[in-house]
């Protein structure tokens, strides 16, 4: 069930009506709707997966209660690390068995040898990176006696299975979202307003602006040795407006969600495009994973505080499993490579925490330097997307080779009987509105925001992609 | 909670209005404006027109005979109304749209290859014909059979220009809106293909190894044809050297009675741009060939 589907609006109606009528007033009852409701809505993809969560809901829960009563030290820990093995189990069982099977076997026959291991064929679960990593969060935090443990297992089954956060997050924190299942929910139009403006914008930014440039980004990647450097360079940047209009809409959507159910989730991006070096970048950029892999990760192995070598170490650390997080392909891990390779220059020479403020541009030098490595810094990002986006490294070199051989710049008619270059003023203006509500979480603001939103809605009917129903880029990992 | 619910009702009467309103427009301008696919040309066609020699067919027709070229020679009005992706159910409803049209056709060419094992119909066709669901009663049995969103189609607005979005989108719709010629001539009705046919394409290239027992299209094209005693001639344009016709072709000529064969009149590969696709100087010569074999 995608969040841009007929049958979510008739799901997400019905649930709606239900919660805030018929349950009004009654938090225990809310609790047991909301987590049938995200049973069912998982359950769409396929059923036989419900088991998995309902798995993974049950050890966290008793995991994370025997050890807020353990006294012993050794035996939290182990404790806690039975709940770490196995949520990263079932994260390796399901989504890396076959990429180290095949790369075992790769690597056996390499030196003349034979393997007789073979690869399973096991479907990856939707969501398991998300939901494992949110429990996970959770026994880690009541080890670290942040947060008490859970003392209703259906506020934690629904804590674990939240609906609009469940398949692609964001990702949260047990002591942010888990409170909100014990407190009487009160329905606030202020805030059911804001959800539905979250939602509009980030349907615009999955429908119009990703699925629009997926259509090019497509045909520009398929067809990469007979591109020239123009459609190649404008491949890499749909690209990157592709993945950011699909995973910061749906993370819109589900923050939208939420608020129209009372409940407040994370924000996730925060317009990492007009950052102005990689650092800031990966502030704004899947803010729920990049916090989660620093407070669970970076920080315990030492962090920014230590040796140089220690942290070059944590720095390559922290963004090749992040790159591994992604999907069980080498393309991933040297994307997360790449972005340790840009991050570290920054990190050794102090300049990591340095646009901590809002971006702003005055008429003097310093805002020419802000536009300047927002520019550099885009061109840096646009780099990595492209090890992203293809099939293999190799494949990813050669986009990167032909682009800079070629140097054609002509703009090139596309077998989608398209010009390469058309979708650029869609991007154009998508970059424009994101400029001016920078420091907001949607432009539906000022006194004209009825006439704003009016019009929005109309680009969504009007140029959204509809004939090709896409799944969101973030479902695969 | 009732602020809230009041101005979604509000939203939702506005949207539903809006597209209304689009449906309206969007209809209204395809109706309307200067043909840009061959669906709106046969529309737009005069009744009662005469047309000396039809064909019809998928991209092996509209890439294989040149109008011009026939029309030349012969001194006979010819219109070639090949559509890629075109199915025996595409002809169907071509040719009666054409038969709704009253237009005088004294011989009917029709492309027959592999197709004949398609039963279904084009998405090329189907969208072609979607704005006139409501004001063309052939285009509207057409759709009421072929087409699975018939109901979504003809009952929601502007549901057929959303989900067909790539064919009758918001850049079609600006398009047809300042009357921007398509780049066919429909006339003629020719498009051309350039370039040799690549090593790479010779590969794996074969005709299905069964044929279907009959094609309810066809017979049904047959039938028409008869009732309007127009003079029909099924035929198979030609394919590069390399293919396998797992004798195919033979099957279709103990089905076929009046089929002519040309599948392997082109010998020179150089004359393709794929295996099926003759190029521009192919088209040219199958033109003439065709001319001569059937003495027209």
């Amino acid at each position: 069930m995608l969040f841009n589907s007929f049958t979510f609006f008739v799901f997400f109606s019905i649930v709606f009506l239900c919660y805030w009528f018929a349950l009004k007033d009654k938090t225990k009852s809310q609790n047991i709707f909301i987590l049938a409701s995200s049973y069912i809505f998982y359950g769409w993809w396929d059923w036989r997966f419900l088991g998995l969560i309902a798995l993974s809901t049950l050890v966290d829960y008793y995991l994370g209660k025997l050890i807020s009563k353990e006294l012993n030290t050794i035996r939290k820990k182990i404790l806690l690390a039975i709940s770490i093995i196995f949520n990263v189990g079932l994260l390796c069982y399901f989504k890396y068995y076959n990429f180290f099977i095949d790369n075992w076997v790769d690597a056996w026959q390499s030196i003349g040898f034979e393997s007789n291991i073979s690869s399973l064929n096991i479907i990856l679960p939707v969501g398991i990176s998300f939901y494992t990593f949110q429990t996970m969060s959770y026994t880690i935090d009541v080890y670290r006696n942040k947060i008490k443990h859970s003392n209703s297992l259906i506020n934690f089954a629904a804590f674990v299975a939240f609906f609009p956060q469940l398949v692609a997050g964001p990702i949260e924190r047990a002591s942010h979202l888990l409170p909100q299942f014990s407190i009487k929910r009160v329905f606030n139009y202020d805030q059911a307003v804001s959800g539905f403006y979250l939602i509009v914008w980030g349907l615009f930014k999955k429908i119009v602006i990703a699925d629009t440039c997926a259509t090019y980004v497509n045909t520009i990647f398929d067809n990469y040795e007979n591109m020239n450097s123009l459609s190649l360079l404008l491949g890499a940047v749909y690209f990157a407006f592709q993945i950011y209009g699909d995973f910061s809409g749906y993370s819109d959507i589900a923050i939208g969600i939420s608020r129209l159910l009372g409940f407040d989730i994370m924000m996730n991006f925060n317009k990492p495009y007009f950052s102005r070096n990689i650092a800031e970048f990966w502030r704004r950029w899947h803010i729920s994973l990049s916090t989660w892999f620093r407070d669970y990760v970076y920080i315990p192995l030492g962090g920014s505080i230590g040796t140089p070598v220690g942290k070059v170490r944590n720095v390559f650390i922290i963004f090749l499993i992040s790159g591994f997080w992604h999907g069980a392909n080498w393309t991933f891990v040297f994307w997360g490579l790449l972005n340790a390779v840009y991050f570290l220059p920054l990190l050794l020479l102090n300049k990591n925490r340095k646009y901590l403020n809002n971006v702003s541009i005055s008429f003097n030098l310093s805002g020419l330097m802000n536009i300047i490595n927002m520019f550099i810094t885009f061109f840096l990002v646009v780099t990595t997307w492209v090890f992203f986006r293809s099939k293999t490294i190799t494949e990813a070199f050669a986009y990167l080779k032909r682009f800079i051989s070629d140097l054609n710049f002509t703009n090139q008619y596309l077998s989608i009987e398209r010009y390469a270059i058309e979708a650029l003023i869609l991007v154009s203006f998508f970059i424009l509105v994101e400029w001016f509500s920078r420091n907001y979480e949607h432009p539906f603001l000022g006194k004209y925001k009825t006439i704003y939103l009016t019009f929005i809605i109309f680009l969504i009917i009007v140029l959204g992609v509809y004939s090709e129903h896409s799944d969101f880029i973030y479902f695969q990992f | 909670m009732k602020r809230f619910l009041r101005n979604s009702i509000v939203l939702s009467v506005g949207i539903i209005t809006l597209l209304y309103g689009l449906d309206f427009i969007y209809t209204n301008v395809y109706e309307n404006s200067f043909p840009r696919n061959k669906t709106q040309h046969i529309l737009n066609l005069e009744e009662g027109e005469k047309l000396d020699y039809v064909f019809l067919g998928s991209s092996r027709v509209e890439n294989s005979i040149v109008s011009r070229e026939i029309e030349n020679i012969t001194g006979k009005r010819t219109i070639n109304l090949g559509t890629q992706g075109a199915k025996l159910d595409d002809i169907n409803i071509f040719l009666r749209l054409l038969i709704e049209k009253n237009v005088k056709i004294e011989k009917l060419f029709i492309q027959v290859d592999y197709i004949f094992n398609h039963e279904s119909s084009s998405d090329i066709v189907r969208s072609q014909a979607l704005p006139y669901i409501k004001t063309n009663s052939v285009i509207k049995e057409y759709l009421k059979r072929v087409d699975s969103n018939y109901f979504k189609n003809y009952y929601l607005p502007f549901y057929r220009y959303a989900k067909n979005d790539y064919r009758l989108g918001f850049r079609e719709f600006i398009a047809s809106l300042v009357n921007k010629k398509s780049k066919i001539d429909f006339n003629d009705g020719f498009v051309p293909l350039f370039g040799v046919i690549n090593k790479n394409d010779f590969g794996g290239s074969e005709l299905p190894q069964s044929i279907l027992k009959s094609n309810k299209s066809l017979k049904e094209i047959d039938s028409l044809c008869k009732m309007n005693k127009i003079d029909v001639i099924y035929f198979c344009a030609p394919f590069c050297s390399r293919l396998k016709t797992n004798d195919y072709l033979m099957k279709l000529k103990e089905k076929l009675p009046n089929f002519k064969d040309f599948s392997s009149s082109i010998p020179s590969d150089s004359l393709f741009q794929n295996c099926s696709h003759l190029n521009k100087n192919g088209a040219e010569v199958f033109s003439k060939l065709l001319i001569e074999s059937l003495s027209l």
